[in-house]
């Protein structure tokens, strides 16, 4: 009880300490999102409900897109992780409305559960009846949970500071200077790798710091590389962005239940409304995964492997859409990979894109490990527990000088924060 | 009815993906027909027969050496970076050479602002004025530019 | 119990290899890149000084305190480093007096023209200077100060942090060093026998503004009250290097400075000709710094005014310095 206070006012103070606009947007949300679903039972239920809703939608909007500063030219900075507790406000709404679980009654809990700072910045998306339960109802606090939990962040920060930072050097010395041909080719194929590392190291972070307090929280990702087709790689990456979209847009639309032309229509809208949650320039990308969807099963063959290289050519040319943020220049990147054919020119080049050779050695070793890792989690959480301490401190201990010594911080680097932050 | 709802996402789409190509500007300027600008690499040899001196300069411990070229109205100062030899500053050595906006050493502090403007930083009677990552200085004394300077400035 | 021994032993073991990395991580500054490890062959001196000199490269590569004992007994020790900064000089000094009380100390004016804004500053040079001095009060502050926005206080605290990624460039060096330290100065002095005269000098760039910076200023006041403290007498000293340009107004500035505080100050850019530098000859490097043949002339006509001007004890036959002179004259050959 105490320690759960202690965790909302940290999180309130942390989250405020990087802007105070951040907490009066988040404030208003959560407020508004109380209230709003405590009067579900008042008469006004429908009008009080779609009000809620979309107002709490529009600050996400006009923050996504500028739209503040367009009108009142006053440079309002985007409040961090919105995109990510709007989504789960909009959650509770639509299930209290539904009557699948009742309005919450306490203020704090409510508040700890949308502003808990761990899942604030990067998800996952969570559904609020599912959060309540691992923050209050089922905690477990032991020193197993403490100490999975701590390896996993570290497990985390290696995936950022070791892989993705190591990518990110290539991938933006190819996206800022003019390269074009097979470079491109490396790059998309790179950043695969890089975001996952990212965006799954990230999420390690956010599920290790839950593990050591007791809490629970869903995966986000499922060994997405493993996907034969598109559609079997939104059921494994971001799982829970998928999650709601599928409940919140897909099936209100009507799901699959009326014939294939609507069904369709229906993952198009829906793949549409989640590249407008990435921004503006995600539309496209958001509309050929929705058309990969929908057809990407026809193209699948006999063999698996066959499959999984494709879906994993497929999810990497997409990506250009995030390393240029115009759809257009993305668009005639791809493009030159057909008319440029230089991948001698790339093979010559290979150390001079940023990485040396030991590098390379490096990012072979730690990203082979993670795809093992990926593919045994089961097995490997099992086994941590079980082996003595001794080997458990020396794990951790040789996690942490790994970091130290091949990671990519500190002068002479520049990492940015984790790139799904920024959504 | 359906088609029309998918064509007009489509079309939204579209329209509110299309943005320009940004191009960032410098400063830069032209001597005898040949381009210098501040941070892009410099071919000496296309100025070989206007050389008066060249000197390289040395820095304490580190290799790496400035090269310096003198002309007959200005100096240019040349860097390593990433491996290549980039045109670092560029010095005028008197009132017969002007920047590309035509502005030259003897014209007064008036003539300056009318040209670039008010959006300067004076340190120390040292007006500069950043564009992309170009830094034109003037020095004013008694309101008079008694120094003109371009420097590469890539932070 | 024995569990408890073991899990202690696996933590000591990993304290072991942390420190060994921070270690072997660190640039030991041995053959490549020696200015390094100025700062810290000090330590391992006699310190029995009569004449200090702090200040930057214009001192290590221009005063051979070998020289100076050789013609006139004088023993002497440069704490130089590349571009150190006035800030710097003046917590060197502070360290220097926690281990000797000179009776001269002799600081290169050149460094006041930058202050802590100028490109000058930066982190590679902070490093030559900083990173091997030993631990103290003067070490936290001359990092504190030194710092430029990039840097933290915990990569000098932690050298792993700021040199990790040279795990695929050690070399032999790195292992040979590793415990120990190279000593390629002669109290001091680095010998530079290459030849490279001065042709050309780029034209002195007008300045906006010649005036000391305030804070500058106030350092080299810190140095003299130091000094007033320890009952030193302290010497200004411009050394003959032609560039970066020492514009008239900075000489105005020093010579007042000089005057209003009863310091002496000496411009040996001036004295050139009277020391005999032939600056086709005597530098090393068009200008910037003077070579062996250059540094001689130089320190032998400083000896001689330190000699005739200032009581210092002749020292020559000391047995000690009379080996080091060996040493020297081995290495100068």
């Amino acid at each position: 009880m105490v320690i759960n206070f202690i965790l909302l006012i940290l999180s309130l103070l942390i989250y405020a300490s990087l802007g105070i606009t951040n907490l009066l947007f988040i404030l208003f949300s959560i407020l508004t999102s109380f209230f709003a679903a405590k009067l579900f039972k008042s008469k006004n239920k429908k009008f009080i409900f779609i009000i809620t809703i979309i107002l709490n939608s529009l600050v996400f909007f006009f923050f996504k897109f500028m739209i503040f500063k367009e009108i009142t030219s006053f440079n309002l900075i985007v409040p961090l992780g919105i995109s990510y507790y709007t989504l789960q406000i909009i959650s509770y709404l639509i299930d209290v409305y539904k009557n699948k679980y009742p309005a919450e009654k306490s203020l704090w809990k409510y508040m700890l559960s949308v502003a808990y700072l761990p899942h604030l910045f990067i998800g996952p998306i969570a559904k609020y009846d599912e959060i309540k339960d691992a923050i209050f109802n089922n905690r477990k606090t032991n020193w197993s949970n403490f100490y999975l939990g701590i390896t996993r962040v570290f497990w985390g920060l290696s995936k950022k500071l070791i892989i993705s930072g190591r990518i990110a050097i290539i991938t933006n010395n190819i996206t800022t200077n003019n390269y074009s041909g097979w470079y491109i080719l490396l790059a998309v194929f790179l950043y695969s790798i890089q975001l996952y590392a990212d965006f799954s190291g990230g999420i390690d972070v956010v599920l290790g710091l839950s593990k050591i307090l007791g809490i629970d929280l869903k995966e986000n990702f499922n060994s997405p590389f493993d996907s034969q087709s598109v559609k079997e790689f939104w059921r494994r990456w971001h799982i829970s962005l998928g999650r709601w979209l599928k409940e919140y847009i897909y099936i209100p639309l009507g799901g699959n239940k009326h014939g294939t032309f609507r069904k369709n229509i229906n993952l198009l809208i829906t793949f549409f409304i989640s590249g407008l949650w990435h921004g503006l320039s995600y539309l496209l990308w958001g509309i050929f995964h929705g058309i990969f969807v929908m057809f990407g099963e026809k193209l699948k063959t006999p063999f698996q492997i066959v499959n999984k290289i494709g879906t994993f050519i497929l999810i990497s040319l997409l990506w250009c859409f995030f390393l240029w943020s115009d759809p257009f220049i993305a668009l005639k990147m791809i493009g030159s990979i057909i008319t440029d054919f230089n991948l001698m020119n790339v093979i010559q080049n290979i150390f001079n894109l940023g990485l040396a050779l030991s590098d390379w050695i490096v990012l072979i070793i730690f990203t082979t490990t993670l795809f093992i890792i990926d593919k045994k989690q089961l097995l490997i959480k099992d086994k941590l527990l079980k082996i003595a301490i001794e080997f458990k401190l020396i794990i951790l201990g040789i996690m942490i000088l790994f970091i130290l010594l091949f990671g990519i911080y500190g002068i002479g680097f520049n990492v940015n924060e984790f790139i799904y932050s920024n959504f | 009815m359906k088609k029309k709802i998918v064509l007009s996402l489509l079309l939204i789409c579209l329209c509110s993906c299309s943005t320009k190509e940004e191009v960032v500007e410098t400063f830069e300027l032209s001597y005898q027909e040949i381009e210098i600008i501040p941070g892009k690499d410099f071919q000496s040899s296309a100025l070989k027969d206007e050389e008066l001196n060249f000197m390289e300069l040395s820095s304490c411990a580190f290799d790496g050496n400035d090269k310096v070229y003198t002309y007959e109205n200005m100096e240019i100062t040349v860097s390593p970076l990433d491996g290549k030899d980039i045109v670092y500053s560029v010095y005028f050595l008197n009132d017969r050479i002007t920047t590309k906006e035509g502005v030259k050493i003897t014209d007064d502090k008036e003539t300056m602002i009318e040209t670039y403007g008010e959006n300067y930083k004076n340190i120390n009677n040292k007006y500069s004025y950043l564009k992309g990552d170009v830094l034109l200085s003037f020095i004013i004394e008694n309101d008079v530019i008694i120094s003109i300077e371009y420097m590469y400035s890539n932070n | 119990m024995k569990k408890a021994i073991r899990i202690s032993l696996i933590l000591i073991i990993f304290i072991g290899c942390f420190i060994l990395l921070n270690m072997l991580l660190q640039p030991k500054y041995a053959t490549s890149l020696v200015e390094g490890s100025m700062i810290a062959q000090y330590y391992d001196e006699s310190k029995d000084h009569e004449v200090i000199f702090i200040g930057d490269c214009e001192l290590y590569a221009n005063f051979s305190p070998m020289v100076m004992y050789e013609s006139a007994g004088i023993k002497a020790y440069v704490r130089g480093s590349s571009q150190q900064m006035i800030w710097q000089s003046y917590y060197i000094l502070k360290e220097t007096l926690k281990y000797e009380k000179p009776k001269i100390v002799i600081f290169n004016i050149n460094s006041i023209r930058y202050d802590k804004q100028s490109e000058e500053v930066s982190e590679a040079y902070n490093r030559l200077t900083i990173d091997q001095m030993k631990w103290s009060q003067e070490k936290i502050d001359i990092i504190n100060d030194s710092m430029t926005e990039e840097e933290t206080f915990l990569s000098y605290v932690l050298p792993i942090l700021r040199y990790h990624s040279r795990y695929d460039k050690l070399t032999s060096e790195d292992f040979e060093y590793l415990f120990k330290k190279k000593h390629n100065t002669h109290n001091g002095f680095l010998i530079n026998k290459h030849i490279k005269g001065v042709n050309n000098l780029p034209t002195p760039k007008k300045l906006g503004n010649y005036e000391f910076n305030k804070e500058s200023l106030n350092y080299l006041e810190l140095i003299l009250k130091l000094c007033e403290e320890n009952d030193i007498k302290l010497i200004l000293v411009k050394a003959p290097s032609l560039y970066p340009h020492w514009y008239e107004e900075y000489e105005q500035q020093v010579i007042a400075f000089a005057e209003e505080n009863n310091v002496d100050y000496y411009n040996f850019i001036k004295y050139s000709e009277e020391i005999g530098i032939d600056y086709t000859t005597d530098t090393y490097d068009g200008g910037l710094h003077l070579n062996l043949s250059g540094a001689t002339k130089l320190s032998k006509f400083f000896a001689n005014i330190l000699k005739s001007n200032y009581d210092l004890i002749n020292y020559q036959g000391d047995p000690i310095y009379e080996e080091k002179l060996k040493i020297y004259k081995n290495a100068i050959k």
